[in-house]
């Protein structure tokens, strides 16, 4: 957003963070409206070590376990922020603070999904707060399983597409546009583990 | 002045000049960018909010906590090595001396990879420490490794040449007069070094200071405990650009403020020379 | 009374050295010999900077190395003052602090004392706190050599003291080292290829030719008349040719010997008829005259076609040939002038029997 902002030239700017389009709409930047093209849940992977001592959500409250999930400057970091944050209703005393006792066990801010992915799947990390489609990619499915987000808690991540601010190519643009909203489009991020309407 | 005086400064005239202009491109080219960051980040009003919150003092604070460490770790293993490697016929030292300049050349964050393979959980000596119980990723600890590794061939590399430089001889004949090997170190070749030394310390210092894609990588990112400054203004930069601007212009403060004092120290030494 | 006895073994790539020293406070021994002869390496190994690979100091008494018994007392415990040739001071430190660099930091009464009777007999009291880099060469040497002085060293070593000085300097040095020498009573040895030097300081001298020294005595006998054919190639003695023996004169002390078609009278030694020997014969000790010399008592005398003048710092050397024999003789550019003599005319040689002296290999 920032080289957009700052003049770079695009046809087509996708993106999982409204905010950003709409800072972009307001300073003029881009004069059409954005399309919601794709979506994306939140999945928690756990590293395969350990098998038998993390089965479930609440389990992510136990001792000498290292959490790792992207900082709140990038989209997931922010879902990842309501996921927890979701959880306030659920404690009762502080003891049981599971939001407290989950964020006791995250130690690091990564500044990409793709970092959580790598120290979670490297076994750095226990466990990695990433999306459904970072998940379910082989390597990382080969060293890592999911656990259950309780339904209530989880937060989906959205897609959107709008057209930048390059001139003459309108046609092109807005047939991208309309292919992203296509059923080929849509099996194709299925077949990824993206969510479609 | 005679007309050959003349004639020879008028020779020298145009090299000058043209010295001149390369001199000044080359300040504004550096100078630009730095004044506009100042410029920038001074007139945004958050300045003093971002300055004063405990988010950026914590920064700032183990920034200069873990570079202070890690530029002693290196000074005090780095100068014997240095000292060895320059006194040295060894070939074997003579590789172990190219050896050591490698993390110049290679890429912060193929560092970092790199000492995960070695520190980390599953690492080939972070495995075994595991067992034990010690864990290095995601700790300060890792964070002061990481710039160690990263910082000190800098310092390293301006010890050895210094070292190389001075003569053998007058350490040998310090000796004939009675003074050990120790007290000739201390009192003939740091001194005749000491020039050196401290611009290897400035470097390696700086480079410790800057150091960002070795400690993400290894370190993580986390307030207090491995959220240096270089990780703070990344991770502002993609949500406040102000606060990114504030947070560069503290480092730029602290940099300028750490390699002043190194130059004073310097200079000051120099002087206790006859 | 201070001795020093020194056996010395080293061996390096194909550099082989082996040396026996003995001196006591009264000698200022020579080490006489081209570079690369191992002068500085045996300096260096007494001080204990380069290790030998068999053998034994001793300085007055006190064992400092010994291979056998595995003694070894490191260099910075030898007390050896030491004057390297380009005298390293260390540029970092004042005049003073380079004097006093080996004594400790505060001194008593009588090490100022002694302080000061170095500084007075160097005459370097008034340099006290100069920077060393703007000495002249001189100042140099003579703070290097207080510097040395200060640590009350049982052995002095100094290493080519006038190869870096001026003619005017080069005999004021000497007159210093032998004032020093007086002084302080201690041990010298002096590393040098000047055979002025060797002959006005030292008391006893070695050649040394490839780490050995192959001649060892009284400078002036073997820098006048040595012994060795090597060592008369090192010390540059300009005529040395060959010849037979033709006959032995025991009553008479004389040695006939016949260098191509001339019979030259040397001195007896213990050869027998037929003997092919070297004999040698400095150039200054060779006279020439433009007439035929009568009423002399040399028992040389040969007439000589010149066949080259030459022209050096030390005078004129004119180059003589009779028939096959050749001869170098020095004289002044005066007597060249007054004999005005020129190349290619004739002339006559004449020298003493005792001034050749026979060489052995």
């Amino acid at each position: 957003m920032m080289q957009i902002s700052h003049g770079a030239q695009v046809d087509i700017y996708a993106s999982a963070d409204l905010n950003q389009i709409s800072h972009l709409q307001r300073s003029g930047t881009i004069d059409s409206d954005p399309i919601l093209f794709a979506s994306n849940k939140l999945s928690i992977i756990v590293n395969n070590r350990n098998i038998g001592k993390i089965e479930k959500f609440n389990d992510l409250a136990g001792d000498n376990i290292k959490i790792v999930v992207a900082h709140s400057s990038v989209p997931i970091g922010r879902y990842t922020e309501r996921l927890l944050t979701n959880l306030a209703p659920q404690s009762i005393t502080p003891k049981d603070d599971l939001r407290k006792l989950i964020y006791r066990n995250i130690v690091s801010y990564e500044d990409s999904v793709k970092s959580v992915v790598m120290k979670t799947v490297l076994g750095e990390a226990d466990v990695g707060v990433v999306y459904s489609s970072d998940a379910q990619l082989e390597h990382v499915m080969n060293h890592t399983y999911t656990i259950d987000i309780p339904k209530e808690l989880n937060v989906t991540g959205t897609y959107y597409a709008v057209k930048g601010q390059k001139e003459g190519n309108s046609n092109l643009q807005n047939e991208f546009l309309t292919f992203l909203q296509s059923d080929i489009a849509k099996s194709i991020l299925q077949e990824y583990g993206f969510d479609t309407e | 002045m005679t007309n050959r005086t003349q004639t020879a400064q008028n020779i020298n005239k145009p090299s000058h000049t043209l010295g001149v202009l390369i001199i000044c491109i080359y300040v504004c080219f550096i100078g630009l960018p730095l004044l506009a960051l100042i410029i920038k980040a001074a007139s945004s009003a958050s300045v003093f909010t971002v300055i004063l919150s405990p988010t950026t003092i914590q920064a700032i604070k183990l920034s200069i906590v873990t570079s202070v460490i890690s530029v002693i770790v290196i000074v005090v293993v780095g100068t014997p090595v240095a000292y060895m490697i320059s006194r040295s016929d060894s070939k074997i030292l003579k590789i172990l001396d190219v050896f050591i300049e490698l993390p110049i050349i290679l890429p912060p964050v193929v560092a970092g990879v790199a000492m995960l393979m070695a520190f980390g959980r599953q690492g080939i000596i972070g495995a075994p420490l595991e067992q034990l119980g010690i864990t290095i990723p995601f700790t300060t600890t890792a964070v002061i490794f990481a710039q160690i590794f990263v910082a000190a061939p800098f310092y390293i590399r301006s010890a050895r040449i210094s070292f190389g430089a001075i003569d053998n001889d007058l350490e040998d004949l310090s000796r004939t007069l009675g003074k050990s090997p120790w007290y000739t170190f201390w009192r003939i070749t740091i001194p005749l070094t000491w020039t050196g030394l401290t611009t290897g310390l400035a470097l390696t210092w700086a480079r410790s200071l800057s150091e960002f894609g070795a400690t993400l990588m290894f370190a993580g990112n986390m307030i207090g405990k491995t959220q240096t400054m270089p990780l703070g203004i990344l991770t502002a930069m993609e949500t406040d650009l102000n606060a990114a601007l504030s947070l560069s212009l503290i480092l730029l403060i602290v940099s300028v403020c750490i390699l002043l004092g190194i130059h004073l120290l310097s200079s000051k030494l120099s002087k206790y020379r006859s | 009374m201070n001795s020093i006895e020194a056996q010395l073994n080293y061996i390096n790539n194909n550099f082989n050295l082996s040396v026996d020293i003995k001196m006591t406070d009264s000698d200022r021994l020579i080490l006489y010999g081209p570079s690369g002869s191992g002068k500085t390496t045996i300096l260096k190994l007494l001080l204990g900077l380069l290790q030998p690979n068999r053998g034994k100091i001793s300085i007055s008494g006190q064992v400092i190395l010994d291979t056998q018994t595995e003694t070894y007392i490191p260099a910075h415990k030898r007390k050896i003052g030491y004057v390297p040739q380009d005298y390293r001071l260390f540029p970092h430190l004042s005049v003073i602090n380079n004097i006093t660099y080996g004594m400790p930091k505060h001194l008593t009464e009588s090490q100022k004392k002694f302080l000061n009777l170095i500084t007075e007999t160097l005459s370097i009291n008034d340099l006290g706190d100069r920077n060393v880099n703007n000495l002249s060469g001189g100042e140099m040497q003579r703070v290097a050599i207080g510097r040395a002085l200060s640590i009350k060293p049982n052995l002095l070593l100094l290493d080519e003291p006038s190869t870096s000085l001026d003619s005017e300097l080069r005999i004021s040095v000497r007159t210093l080292i032998k004032r020093i020498h007086e002084e302080f009573k201690i041990p010298t040895i002096i590393v040098t290829h000047d055979q002025q030097e060797a002959l006005a300081l030292g008391t006893q001298l070695h050649v040394l030719h490839n780490g050995q020294f192959i001649e060892s005595g009284e400078p002036s006998i073997i820098l006048g008349q040595p012994q060795k054919l090597q060592t008369a190639a090192l010390i540059d003695i300009e005529n040395i040719f060959s010849a037979t023996v033709t006959e032995r004169d025991s009553t008479n002390g004389i040695t006939v010997c016949q260098y191509h078609s001339l019979n030259v009278e040397i001195p007896l030694y213990d050869t027998q008829i037929g003997d092919s020997i070297q004999v040698g014969i400095k150039a200054s000790d060779i006279i020439v005259a433009t007439k035929r010399p009568t009423h002399i008592s040399a028992r040389n005398v040969f007439e000589v076609e010149v066949i080259h003048i030459d022209q050096d710092h030390s005078g004129i050397m004119l180059k003589c040939k009779s028939g096959l024999s050749e001869f170098r003789a020095k004289i002044t550019k005066s007597a060249l002038d007054d004999l005005d003599i020129s190349q290619g005319q004739n002339a006559y040689i004449l020298f003493k029997a005792s001034s050749c002296f026979m060489l052995k290999p």
